[in-house]
């Protein structure tokens, strides 16, 4: 029940900012549209085991920001430079987690990190399929994968780890 | 100052535009393509939007450019997932010096494996 109650405050909050206008109005055309996609696809009580802890979420936030950059300027460098440099290669990396929906954060995350594209999310625990640009070694891609997988951890697991 | 920053932030989100369109074509296969379709676009969509954010200097528009931000944040990597994994599972060719291991491939269901494909990694 909190769980959609916190989806449907999510959901009114969104409507109120693509509005741009925070009003009475506003807010309960959001709990009408809100409630509506709640009865049409209810939520499937996906996030237990998760929690929030505001000071690793920002680690985890400002990690990734960095890192989205680094990966902007790596395939900007690749794409700009007449010399290939690209080793490509698609890699088995097995995460800790069992959470499904932390598997799906770090593989989207790993989209959006330097040389590494997710591909699939097969198996229990959760295995990620990634594509990497420039293969030198493969431990350092497991490593930089696992670095962003304990932050995430960090910053919303209840699960038992290490 | 402001209108500074804010054409600086328009000029690096729309160069890093054009990179990510120069990527599409340069890259040698769909996977490869897929890296310039996500990360330089998505960081390129952050720093054009916060530049029109500055240089309008309105927080209603920043509220909903905020919301756009967020939907490219979740969409890019999953649109790239699903593209890349339909791909794979197509047989879409990978550039031939892509190495795959054996049990990577067959986890993926892949149909064709890549010629420079090998054990070991």
């Amino acid at each position: 029940m909190s769980q959609r109650l916190l989806s449907l405050t999510w959901m009114t909050l969104v409507w109120m900012a693509l509005w741009g206008d925070i009003s009475v109005a506003n807010a309960l055309g959001g709990i009408v549209v809100g409630s509506a996609i709640l009865l049409i696809v209810p939520p499937r009580g996906l996030s237990s085991g998760l929690t929030l802890r505001p000071f690793s979420a920002l680690r985890l936030g400002a990690y990734f920001s960095w890192q989205l950059v680094e990966a902007s300027a790596i395939v900007a460098w690749e794409v700009i430079t007449p010399v290939s440099r690209l080793n490509q290669a698609i890699v088995a990396v097995p995460l800790r987690t069992r959470s499904r929906v932390l598997a799906a954060l770090v593989g989207n995350m790993v989209s959006l990190t330097p040389g590494t594209l997710t591909l699939d999310v097969l198996g229990d625990p959760p295995v990620l399929y990634v594509h990497v640009l420039h293969l030198r070694d493969g431990k350092q891609i497991l490593a930089s994968i696992h670095t962003l997988e304990a932050l995430a951890l960090r910053a919303f697991s209840t699960e038992e780890h290490q | 100052m402001t209108d500074f920053i804010a054409a600086s932030l328009l000029l690096a989100g729309v160069a890093l535009a054009l990179v990510a369109s120069i990527g599409l074509h340069r890259l040698p296969d769909l996977f490869s393509r897929m890296h310039a379709a996500t990360k330089p676009a998505t960081l390129g969509l952050v720093l054009t939007l916060t530049g029109v954010v500055i240089g309008l200097g309105d927080l209603s528009a920043g509220v909903k450019l905020g919301v756009v931000i967020i939907a490219q944040f979740i969409t890019a990597p999953i649109g790239a997932h699903l593209i890349g994994r339909s791909a794979y599972a197509a047989g879409t060719e990978l550039s031939p010096d892509t190495l795959v291991d054996k049990a990577v491939s067959d986890a993926l269901g892949g149909t064709t494996a890549a010629p420079g494909s090998e054990s070991g990694n």
